[in-house]
C-alpha cells in the first residue's frame, strides 16, 4: 500500500497533522497503538487511571511494553506503564487528550528565548527556539477556536496580548477559587480563571462541562473535554481521506535512501507485520518513543538512528518539576465543583531575583479522596488508627492547595537511549531513560514552593505544609525536548518546521521538538505547533 | 488464601488500621473484602500478607499467650507499634516494619478509593469526608 503521508501516533500532534493533510485531499494512514477509548468502557477506577496509575491504568499501552529507568544512584529498573520511572503518557487515539485535565496554556514571548534571556548555565543545553511567539500566536489561536478553550479573555488578554477571545467563557469558579483569587488580589497579584480545552457551554454538537468530580485522569462522561480524539481525529475521518488503524505498533521508519524516508514497517494486533510506503512519514508518538522509533530505525546511512547525526536524539528530555503548598482553612471549602482548577497567576513565570525562568501556579482538579491520602498528607501525620482517620474527616473538607509546572532548564545527559537487554512484545530494544533535569531547575521550583505557600497563607489558613521538589528525572505527562528544533543540524534533530535534518520528507511533531517547555502544561503548544508544521507541509505541497 | 486464623488476624488489623468511633471504621467499609480482591489481582503481594500475618499470631502468642484477634485493641495496637519500629519478637519472613506502613497504605486504598473495588461499601468512608462521585 502507498500513501501520501503516514502518520505515526493519533495524539495531540499526530491527530492535528493527519485532519490538516486529510483535509488538503492527501491520503493519509494514521497509525496508533492505543485504542479508541469512549465513556462507556473507560474505567473510573480510582486506582488505575492516568492521575493515580497505583495497579494500573485506564488507557494503553498494554504488557509487553516495559521501559528501564536509571535512579539517581545509576541503578537500572526495569519499568511497567503504571510504574512512576516509567514516566508513561496515555496510549489511546487522541493521545493524552482524551484523559487530560486540558489545561490550555500559550507559552510567553520569554519561554522561546530562554538562553537569551537568561544566558545558558553550565551543564545545561538550555537554549532559544529557533521561533518565537509571534511565529505562534495565530496557530494558538488555531487551536484554541479548532480545538476548543474556554478562558478568561480579558483578565489573559493583559498576559498574552490576543487577536481574538477564547471560543468560550471560562468555567465557573470554585469555593476554593474565589477563596484563592481573594488572597492572591491582596497580595497584588495578576489572577484569573485558567484555559482550559473544556465545553464550558455547549459547542460544535457536544454538551457543556457537567461540573462533575471525576474530570483528570478520566475521559468525560458527557464528551466535553476537547481532544485531538474528539475534534481533528473526526475531522480527518470525515474526510474520507484518512484510514485510522488502532493497535498497531509501529517497528520503524523505512529509509528510501539517505536523504528520503520511503514508510514504515508496523505489527497488527495480530503480530502480522506490513511495509507500507508514503511521500511524507510524520513521527508524533510522544518524546520518548518518538526518539525511540528514530533511534530503532538506525540504517547504514543512519547508523545511530535517523536525525542523529550531531548525537543529539533523545537527549534534552524534559517535563516539569511540580512544587505544591497545602493549607488549611477554618471552614468546610469543598463545594465538589468540577473540573476544579479555577484560579492561576502567572505573576511568576519570569523576572524572578536570582533564578531562571520560574511557573505558572494554579489550584487543583478536584482531588479524589484516596489521592490526598497517598500524596497530600503531612508527613507527621500518622497513616493508621484513629488520629490518621480523624485528620482525614477534618482536613479533607478544608484543604486548600496551590501547585504549578516549573519550567525546567534541559540538561544533554537527560535523554532517551535504547537498552541493550530489555525487548519489547516485538522483540525491539525499549526506552531507556536516565538522566535528571538540570539542578538550576530545583532552584527555580524552591523558588515557586514559596511563592506558592505565600499564597496559601495569604488564605488564612490554620496550618500549611509542602516541600519543595528535589532533582529528578520529570517526563511522563509532560515529556519533551528529545528531538529538539533549531537551524544548526549541529545542535538540534528538525529544523524549524519539524523537519528532520538532512531527510526532506521525515517530520516530528509533538512534543519532541520543544527546545524548552515552557512554565506551562505544553499541550496547546503542541497542538499549535502540530497546526504549524501541518501548514508548513501544504506549503511544500507535504 | 488465608487459613481461618491468618483471617481473623487481617480483619483485626483492618480494625486497627481504621477503627471506627463516631464515624465508621475499616470493617464497616468492607477493607477486608478490599485486601481480598487486591491480593487476587496483585498475587506477587500474597507471600507478603501470610507471612505477616502468621508473624503478627506470633507476635501475639510469645506476648500474651493469646492469639491476636483476641487481644485487645491497646494490645494490638502496641504490637503494632513495635512491628512498625522494628521491635519484633517473633520470626519474620517479610520486611516487619515496610508491612505495617504497606497494610496502611492498602487499607486506605479499601476506605477512600471507590466501592467499585470492593471496599468503601456504600461510599461510607466519601460520606464521612464529603466526597462524591457526583455527575
Amino acid at each position: 500500500m502507498s500513501y501520501d503521508a503516514i502518520v505515526v501516533g493519533a495524539g495531540a500532534g499526530g491527530g492535528i497533522i493527519a485532519a490538516l493533510l486529510a483535509e488538503s485531499g492527501a491520503k493519509v494512514l494514521l497509525l496508533e497503538r492505543g485504542k479508541s477509548h469512549t465513556y462507556s468502557d473507560e474505567a473510573t477506577d480510582h486506582l488505575r487511571n492516568h492521575r493515580l496509575s497505583q495497579y494500573g491504568q485506564n488507557t494503553g499501552p498494554g504488557a509487553g511494553n516495559p521501559r528501564v529507568f536509571v535512579d539517581q544512584q545509576g541503578q537500572s529498573h526495569v519499568v511497567q506503564p503504571h510504574h512512576g520511572g516509567y514516566h508513561n503518557n496515555a496510549v489511546a487515539v487522541g493521545g493524552g487528550t482524551p484523559v487530560y485535565g486540558g489545561q490550555a496554556w500559550r507559552f510567553l514571548p520569554d519561554d522561546f528565548r530562554m538562553a537569551a534571556r537568561y544566558g545558558v548555565p553550565a551543564g545545561s543545553s538550555l537554549a532559544d527556539w529557533p521561533i518565537t511567539y509571534a511565529d505562534m500566536a495565530p496557530y494558538y489561536q488555531r487551536a484554541e477556536y479548532e480545538i476548543g478553550v474556554a478562558g478568561d479573555s480579558a483578565l489573559s488578554a493583559q498576559v498574552w496580548p490576543r487577536a481574538a477571545d477564547y471560543a468560550m467563557p471560562p468555567v465557573p469558579k470554585t469555593m476554593r477559587g474565589q477563596i484563592m483569587h481573594e488572597a492572591a488580589t491582596r497580595l497584588g497579584w495578576h489572577n484569573f480563571t485558567p484555559p482550559l480545552l473544556i465545553n464550558s457551554v455547549p459547542r460544535h454538537g457536544r454538551s457543556a462541562c457537567t461540573g462533575c468530580t471525576l474530570c483528570v485522569g478520566f475521559a468525560c462522561h458527557v464528551d466535553a473535554k476537547n481532544g485531538t480524539h474528539n475534534t481533528m481525529i473526526p475531522r480527518a475521518l470525515a474526510t474520507g481521506n484518512c484510514t485510522l488503524l488502532t493497535e498497531v505498533h509501529v517497528l520503524r521508519v523505512n529509509m528510501h535512501d539517505a536523504h528520503r524516508a520511503a514508510g514504515v514497517t508496523y505489527t497488527d494486533a495480530t503480530g502480522a507485520q506490513h511495509t507500507v510506503q508514503a511521500a511524507t512519514v510524520v513521527v508524533s508518538a510522544g518524546a520518548i518513543e518518538s526518539a525511540r522509533l528514530l533511534l530503532n530505525s538506525a540504517s547504514g546511512d543512519h547508523p545511530n538512528g535517523l536525525g542523529n547525526h550531531s548525537d543529539q536524539l533523545g537527549r534534552h528530555l524534559q517535563g516539569h518539576m511540580y512544587p505544591r503548598a497545602i493549607g488549611l482553612l477554618p471552614e468546610p471549602v469543598n463545594d465538589l465543583q468540577g473540573p476544579g482548577v479555577s484560579v492561576c497567576t502567572t505573576q511568576f513565570n519570569h523576572g524572578n531575583p536570582d533564578v531562571i525562568g520560574g511557573g505558572m501556579l494554579a489550584d487543583e482538579f478536584i482531588t479524589l479522596p484516596i489521592i490526598f491520602w497517598k500524596r497530600f498528607l503531612p508527613p507527621e501525620i500518622p497513616r493508621w488508627g484513629l488520629a490518621a482517620k480523624e485528620f482525614m474527616r477534618y482536613a479533607y473538607p478544608r484543604f486548600v492547595d496551590i501547585t504549578g509546572p516549573v519550567q525546567e532548564i534541559p540538561s544533554p545527559d537527560s535523554r532517551v537511549t535504547l537498552d541493550s537487554s530489555v525487548r519489547d512484545r516485538y522483540g525491539l530494544p525499549v526506552a531507556r531513560l536516565s538522566g535528571t533535569t538540570h539542578p538550576e531547575s530545583v532552584r527555580t521550583s524552591a523558588f515557586m514552593f514559596a511563592r506558592a505557600r505565600e499564597w496559601v497563607e495569604a488564605a488564612g489558613v490554620t496550618r500549611v505544609w509542602g516541600k519543595p521538589p528535589s532533582l529528578t528525572l520529570s517526563a511522563s505527562q509532560h515529556q519533551a525536548g528529545t528531538c529538539r528544533m533549531g537551524d544548526d543540524p549541529a545542535t538540534s534533530v528538525t529544523n524549524r518546521d519539524g523537519q528532520i535534518h538532512g531527510i526532506s520528507n521525515l517530520y516530528v511533531a509533538d512534543g519532541s521538538t520543544h527546545v524548552t517547555n515552557g512554565g506551562f502544561n505544553p499541550v496547546l503548544t503542541i497542538m499549535a505547533n502540530a497546526f504549524r508544521v501541518g501548514e508548513k507541509m501544504l506549503q511544500r505541497g507535504r | 488464601m488465608f487459613d481461618a486464623s491468618q483471617y481473623a488476624t487481617l480483619r483485626a488489623v483492618v480494625d486497627r488500621m481504621i477503627p471506627a468511633d463516631d464515624a465508621p471504621g475499616g470493617l464497616d467499609a468492607e477493607v477486608d473484602r478490599y485486601l481480598l480482591t487486591l491480593l487476587q489481582h496483585e498475587t506477587g503481594l500474597i507471600p507478603t500478607y501470610t507471612a505477616a500475618l502468621t508473624a503478627l499470631h506470633h507476635e501475639a502468642d510469645i506476648r500474651h499467650h493469646q492469639s491476636f484477634a483476641d487481644l485487645t485493641p491497646d494490645q494490638m495496637d502496641a504490637i503494632l507499634h513495635d512491628v512498625a519500629a522494628g521491635a519484633t519478637q517473633a520470626v519474620w519472613l517479610t520486611d516487619a516494619s515496610a508491612f505495617v506502613a504497606l497494610l496502611a497504605e492498602h487499607c486506605a486504598e479499601g476506605f477512600y478509593a471507590d466501592p467499585r473495588q470492593g471496599g468503601n461499601k456504600e461510599t461510607i468512608s466519601w460520606r464521612m469526608i464529603g466526597f462524591e462521585e457526583r455527575r
